[in-house]
C-alpha cells in the first residue's frame, strides 16, 4: 500500500528515471490505482516538456552559428599565437625578468584565512616569549633558594681535646681528703672547663689539627 | 578521415584547425547550456568561449580515459561555477531577448494565429527563464545538467561537489517551482518530449 505523499515526493525521480527498479514498479502500480497521483505525475511530465520546448526555442537560429564559430576561431588563434610568442620569449635572457616577477609576485589569499594565519603567528610569538621569560625567571631565582635554605649537616665525630696536668706528690698527699681528690687531676675540655679548677689554664693552647668542613650542594661550593 | 581521436591527437600536437573542428562538433551544446545558465546571449557567448579556451589550454592533460565531451563538460561545469556575472541585474524584458528575433518576424508575418502563438511562446519562455533566474546558480546548474544533459544524480553530485541527496532535493524544488509558475496541469499535452522518461500512465 503506497502513501500518496511519499509517491508525490518521488514523481520527479520517476520522471527522470532515477528510481531503483523495484520502487519504480511499486510507484507505477500506485499510479494505476490512484487518479490524483496519476494527474500529478502527468503535470510534472508536462511541466518538464514545456521547459524543454521553451529552452530549445530560446536557442539562436542557424545564422548565428557561423558568426559564433568565426569569433571562437579568432580567439583560439589569438591564444595560440600569444602562446607561441610566450614560448619564444622564454629564453635565458628573460630569466632575470621572470625571477623579478617571481620576487614581486603576490598571492591572493581570502581574508578569513589571512586573519587566522596572522592570529596563529601572534599567538606563537607570544607563547615563545612567555616560555623564554619563564625559563629566565627560574634561573634568576635558583641561586637565592640555595642561599636561604638551611641545611643541617650532621657532625659525625666530636673531637675532645684534653690537656694533662701533672701535680706534685707531696701536694697530693696533703690533699688526701676524698672531697678534694677530684681536683688532683684536672681535666680540661674545650667547652666544659670547670671554674673551680685550681690554677689550670688553657691559655695558649692550640689544637694540633684544624677541621676543614666542605659542603657541596649542586654546582655551588661553599668552603668554611 | 577526421575521427574524434584523430582530431584530438592532432590538436594535442598543436594543430589549431583540428581543435576548431572539435569545437564545431560540440559548440552548440556548450552554448545552449551556457545560454540557459546565464539567460543572456552575450554572457553565454563569453562563457562558452571561455570554456573552449580553457579546454584548448588543458588539452595536453586529456588522456582518453573518458569521452572528449565528458572531459569538456567537467571544464564547463567548473567554468560555470566560477562564473561571476558582470552585469549584476538584468531586467525582465532582457530575459526574453534570448529568443531569436528573426524567427519571430518570419513566422509572425504569416498569419494572426502564428503571431499569437509566437507571443505566447515568448511569454512562456520568459516565465521559464524567470523561474531559472529565481533559483540559485547551483540549483540552476543542477537542474540543467539533469534536464538538458541527462546526467545521473550521482554524476551531478560528483561534478558539483555535493551529495546525491542534495542534488535530488535541488532538482525536485526547481521542478516544483517551474510547475507552480507555469501553471501546467495534466491536460497540457501539446508539448514536445524532453529528456524525461516516457513511462505509461494508466492503461
Amino acid at each position: 500500500m503506497h502513501n500518496c505523499k511519499s509517491t508525490r515526493n518521488s514523481l520527479t525521480e520517476l520522471a527522470f528515471d532515477e528510481l531503483p527498479p523495484t520502487q519504480k514498479i511499486h510507484l507505477l502500480a500506485h499510479l494505476d490505482e490512484c487518479p490524483s497521483c496519476r494527474e500529478e505525475y502527468a503535470a510534472v511530465r508536462n511541466a518538464l516538456r514545456v521547459v524543454d520546448q521553451k529552452l530549445r526555442s530560446a536557442l539562436p537560429s542557424e545564422n548565428f552559428w557561423s558568426g559564433y564559430h568565426s569569433r571562437l576561431r579568432r580567439r583560439i588563434d589569438n591564444v595560440s599565437s600569444s602562446d607561441y610568442e610566450t614560448r619564444v620569449r622564454t629564453t635565458p635572457a628573460s630569466l632575470w625578468v621572470m625571477l623579478q616577477k617571481l620576487a614581486t609576485a603576490t598571492v591572493r589569499v581570502p581574508v578569513p584565512v589571512a586573519a587566522v594565519v596572522v592570529l596563529l603567528f601572534t599567538f606563537a610569538t607570544l607563547f615563545a616569549m612567555h616560555a623564554r621569560r619563564g625559563t629566565n625567571a627560574q634561573v634568576a631565582t635558583g641561586s637565592p633558594a640555595t642561599i636561604t635554605r638551611t641545611i643541617e649537616v650532621p657532625v659525625t665525630q666530636e673531637k675532645i681535646l684534653t690537656k694533662v696536668v701533672y701535680v706534685d706528690r707531696e701536694r697530693r698527699r696533703f690533699r688526701s681528703s676524698p672531697a678534694q681528690k677530684e681536683n688532683d687531676t684536672a681535666v680540661a675540655t674545650s667547652g666544659t672547663a670547670r671554674r673551680d679548677a685550681p690554677t689550670v689554664s688553657l691559655v695558649g693552647f692550640k689544637p694540633a689539627e684544624q677541621v676543614k668542613l666542605t659542603i657541596i650542594k649542586g654546582s655551588y661550593k661553599d668552603e668554611k | 578521415m577526421n575521427s574524434e581521436e584523430d582530431l584530438i591527437r592532432r590538436a594535442q600536437a598543436g594543430d589549431t584547425d583540428a581543435f576548431c573542428l572539435l569545437a564545431e562538433a560540440h559548440e552548440r551544446r556548450v552554448f545552449a547550456l551556457a545560454l540557459h545558465y546565464c539567460r543572456d546571449r552575450e554572457d553565454a557567448e563569453d562563457l562558452s568561449q571561455e570554456v573552449w579556451l580553457k579546454a584548448y589550454a588543458a588539452l595536453s592533460s586529456f588522456r582518453s580515459e573518458s569521452t572528449f565531451y565528458t572531459w569538456l563538460r567537467k571544464i564547463m561545469i567548473n567554468c560555470f561555477l566560477n562564473h561571476r556575472r558582470t552585469r549584476s541585474l538584468k531586467m525582465r524584458e532582457e530575459i526574453t531577448d534570448v529568443l531569436d528575433a528573426e524567427s519571430v518576424n518570419e513566422e509572425s508575418l504569416g498569419s494572426v494565429s502564428a503571431l499569437e502563438r509566437n507571443v505566447q511562446n515568448h511569454l512562456v519562455v520568459g516565465r521559464v527563464m524567470q523561474v531559472l533566474s529565481e533559483v540559485t546558480p547551483q540549483q540552476r546548474l543542477i537542474f540543467l545538467l539533469k534536464h538538458q544533459e541527462g546526467m545521473t544524480y550521482e554524476e551531478i553530485a560528483k561534478a558539483v561537489g555535493c551529495s546525491a541527496g542534495a542534488v535530488k532535493k535541488s532538482v525536485s524544488r526547481t521542478v516544483t517551482k517551474l510547475r507552480q509558475c507555469l501553471g501546467v496541469n495534466h491536460e497540457s499535452t501539446s508539448y514536445v518530449s524532453c529528456g524525461a522518461s516516457e513511462y505509461p500512465i494508466g492503461s
